[in-house]
């Protein structure tokens, strides 16, 4: 408590009355689309998990003036970067979707898996993740071929998740991780080019297949609360129609929906999810 | 310090190590109220889902310079929610006025129910839109965004007490915008003198 809360005080007459308004304000039109979330979320994952500088390794900038002496080992160095830059830069090319490379790529990713059956479904899991998040942003560019290699590789890494008999912790991590992407390769639907289509909806069914396949009976497990909603949020019927459009803000029903089920904060979650009445003070 | 307040440093640290998983963490814990906030703040919610976008991107990248001796994580990341913000408002001149937002409010006939609660909501948009822009900041890092005075204040580049000022002036103005009984608008006289 570090200050006195000054926004909402029962005490005062008509304190309720605005706190009502606005928090009715505030979940009717600044509730967060759960496509949209889910959209980001994988864009920024894609972002994190791209190498970058950590904390402390910044190069601090140089403030002294380079003379002309200087110049000459700087401009070789500067070269033999430039040089280095365009290989690393064109291999990286060729081994993102649908590159020469990428297929090399993955089989070295799956050589060098943990051999710890529990480890390595973690990086499968991450590697899912990775595919996707691939095949997003091939989406975003249009990329037909790079969209098609990497829900290619997306599956079939899916697929060795399975073959390896997960544990029921990570089947349930892999639900919750496709039961996620899958709402937003409905969403991809709306706007990828044509010929994607076929592979977008090859996914949603495969994706739903597994998720259906893991929500199967398992021995001893009954859902807390009773009845389990459906494990796939939305996906379309196999070879159906196209998907509902985009919902908006607020979806029909009222109810708040979950976006992520893992969303909950570790610790007890800092700032509450719903709109407080009464800011933390 | 609480409990949370250390698991949160934790993940913070372990994200600055370029853990991605632990941003993923943050992301989930801080998108709702980031989004909550620039919605209060910007006009269309697709604008809103890109700048919340952008926040994180630019959370990643300025994360290895962030230190949290004496700056609260949550102030720190509204802070480059507002900022975001603002650049975008300089950029699209998203000025309300509220002729403006009176055009984007209402909709459709709809049955009565339904009409009067727009009503309400657009009355309460309406209010909000009349706050200056600090007040309407204050509120929204306190009220939508449930961040702390010293969070918010940490945010707005202000101190706490500044906070608290543009706080209580805002609700008295939204009190008397939307004709809710209350204890009159309290010290500092006009509402639309500190924007």
């Amino acid at each position: 408590m570090d200050d006195v809360d000054v926004t909402v005080d029962p005490q005062i007459p008509g304190d309720e009355e605005l706190q009502r308004r606005l928090e009715a304000y505030a979940d009717e039109r600044l509730r967060p689309d759960p496509l949209a979330t889910a959209r980001a979320r994988a864009r920024v994952m894609v972002e994190a998990r791209s190498p970058r500088p950590l904390a402390g390794t910044i190069p601090e900038v140089a403030d002294h003036r380079l003379t002309p002496r200087s110049w000459r080992p700087l401009l070789g160095l500067l070269a033999a970067t430039l040089a280095l830059v365009v290989a690393v830069g064109g291999a990286a090319a060729a081994s993102g979707p649908g590159g020469a490379l990428y297929g090399a790529r993955l089989w070295l990713e799956e050589v060098t898996l943990p051999s710890d059956p529990d480890a390595r479904a973690e990086a499968e899991l991450r590697r899912i993740e990775a595919r996707f998040g691939e095949a997003e942003a091939a989406a975003a560019r249009g990329d037909q071929g790079a969209l098609a290699a990497a829900l290619a590789a997306y599956q079939s890494t899916v697929d060795e998740v399975l073959d390896s008999a997960p544990s029921e912790l990570r089947q349930g991590e892999l639900e919750t991780v496709l039961s996620k992407h899958l709402v937003v390769l409905n969403g991809l639907l709306d706007t990828a080019p044509g010929p994607a289509i076929k592979g977008l909806r090859n996914a949603i069914e495969n994706s739903g297949k597994v998720i259906d396949r893991l929500d199967g009976p398992k021995p001893g497990a009954s859902p807390p609360g009773g009845g389990k909603p459906s494990p796939r949020p939305d996906a379309s019927p196999p070879g159906g129609g196209k998907p509902s459009p985009k919902p908006s803000a607020s979806p029909p029903g009222g109810g708040k929906p979950s976006p992520r089920p893992d969303a909950s904060p570790p610790g007890g979650g800092k700032p509450s999810p719903k709109p407080s009445a009464s800011p933390r003070p | 310090m609480t409990v949370d307040d250390a698991a949160l440093e934790r993940l913070v640290d372990q994200a600055r190590s370029g853990d991605a998983d632990a941003f993923g963490q943050i992301f989930d814990l801080y998108h709702d109220p980031v989004y909550r906030y620039i919605a209060s703040r910007v006009r269309r919610p697709a604008d809103a889902e890109d700048l919340t976008q952008n926040v994180f991107v630019k959370a990643l990248e300025a994360l290895p310079r962030y230190e949290s001796r004496g700056v609260p994580f949550g102030g720190w990341l509204f802070r480059l929610a507002r900022n975001t913000v603002i650049d975008h408002v300089r950029t699209h001149r998203e000025h309300a006025d509220l002729e403006s937002v009176g055009e984007l409010l209402g909709g459709a006939a709809a049955p009565d129910e339904i009409a009067a609660a727009r009503q309400d909501m657009d009355a309460v948009a309406v209010a909000l839109e009349a706050l200056t822009v600090e007040q309407r900041d204050a509120l929204a890092l306190r009220f939508f965004a449930g961040l702390s005075a010293r969070e918010a204040a940490v945010a707005m580049g202000k101190q706490e007490g500044t906070i608290r000022g543009l706080q209580f002036r805002a609700i008295a103005a939204l009190r008397r915008q939307l004709g809710i009984d209350g204890p009159g608008d309290g010290p500092g006289g006009s509402d639309r003198t500190d924007g």
